[in-house]
């Protein structure tokens, strides 16, 4: 039964977990790379879930990790060229600028230190509690509310001010 | 009242209580520059819930899904008690995967004793690891220990990922017998892969091996203070 539960658990969360994966990671192959990492790892280590805790907390917990585990690796090639399109960009809301738009969101993020990033995309794309977030991320929530409003502050900045 | 950007953050974001939030949004009618001050947080938001909310709607790559529905045969030690057939009269075996699986395993023990441990069994640093980490735990030479259960002869086994090379160990009163060794991770995939592969290979031994359910956390916690002597 136990069984039944989390793998249905499991299917249902992840469309989530591929959304959450693509704000983490540098691009599409990364992120369902990242993602394919956390599904595996979840089924390896599924003894460690307690049946009638929240799997999806769980999950994105593995997710996050294995991400900040692999972060040495990653490079930012893209934030040198982020700040200046960025400004170039700022307002611009058309239908024929949608595409520049989805693209500057992905670079204004990817300026962001890492724990900057979790935390925006956990609790304005994620739509967790600050108290669900602090949790998966494993720091103190006022930790957790400074990374939010200082990610939140520089995209903004970035954005141009949410154009 | 002043309205810190914090609070005003806290409340685009919903996190305030009722009072709190009433306060606010007087504040705000009060105040049109703390209405402009909000408009950012909500735009920035909207632009977020835009650009990642299609991915919902996306079809599931089959990698992705593929895995889950496997599970329960591959992984699950409860349901998967079928007959015993040999390794390579298994359906699972007998497909490209499987035999991929099959081929980076070797069911023979080739690591000779290095630092005065006997043949055949888990070196001091391993030993160390296997002792004393719990499964989903990560040892301090790097090694993950992926499970433990007992096979048919009685014995506590344990698989575990290292860098070096991945496994399966059981206990014997000598000390940590290797029975089946995995090559290192393999430099082929991308770095998140590495590690699935070699899960996978190691957990499809498991289930040849082990004749119940893996031990839970509290069940492990107990084989452990009973230096790993458990019965089943």
């Amino acid at each position: 039964m136990q069984n039944d539960v989390f793998l249905t658990g499991l299917t249902a969360l992840l469309p989530r977990l591929r959304r959450f994966a693509a704000g983490l990671a540098r691009n599409s192959a990364d992120a369902d790379d990242l993602c394919q990492a956390t599904i595996e790892r979840a089924l390896v280590s599924r003894q460690q879930w307690q049946d009638g805790t929240r799997l999806d907390s769980w999950m994105y917990r593995i997710m996050r990790n294995i991400w900040i585990d692999t972060a040495r690796g990653r490079t930012r090639h893209d934030k040198t060229f982020a700040d200046e399109e960025a400004g170039m960009h700022v307002g611009s809301m058309g239908a024929q600028e949608a595409q520049v738009e989805l693209t500057m969101v992905d670079r204004a993020l990817q300026t962001l230190p890492d724990e900057q990033r979790e935390a925006v995309l956990l609790v304005l794309v994620e739509g967790y509690k600050y108290a669900e977030a602090a949790e998966i991320v494993g720091c103190p929530i006022g930790t957790l509310t400074s990374r939010l409003l200082r990610g939140r502050e520089a995209l903004m900045v970035k954005l141009g001010e949410a154009a | 009242m002043t309205i810190s950007p914090e609070l005003l953050a806290a409340y685009a974001d919903g996190e305030l209580d009722e009072l709190t939030a009433a306060r606010v949004q007087r504040a705000i009618a009060d105040n049109p520059q703390l209405a402009r001050d909000l408009a950012p947080l909500t735009e920035l938001r909207n632009m977020l819930v835009a650009r990642f909310d299609p991915i919902l709607a996306e079809p599931m790559p089959e990698r992705l899904s593929a895995p889950i529905q496997d599970a329960a045969k591959v992984v699950s030690l409860d349901v998967a008690r079928q007959a015993r057939q040999p390794l390579w009269q298994r359906p699972q075996f007998r497909f490209g995967a499987g035999a991929a699986i099959a081929a980076s395993l070797m069911v023979a023990v080739l690591v000779g004793g290095r630092g005065g441990t006997p043949q055949g069994y888990a070196d001091t640093q391993l030993t160390a690891a296997l002792d004393e980490t719990l499964s989903g735990q990560t040892a301090r030479d790097g090694t993950r220990l992926l499970i433990s259960f007992h096979a048919a002869n009685g014995a506590m086994c344990r698989g575990y990922a290292a860098q070096a090379a991945s496994g399966i160990a059981c206990h014997d009163d000598r000390g940590w017998k290797l029975k089946v060794i995995g090559g290192s991770a393999a430099k082929q995939a991308t770095q998140y892969r590495q590690a699935g592969n070699n899960d996978a290979a190691i957990m499809a031994a498991v289930q040849d091996m082990a004749i119940g359910p893996a031990l839970d956390a509290n069940a492990e916690l107990a084989a452990r203070n009973d230096g790993w002597n458990t019965k089943p």
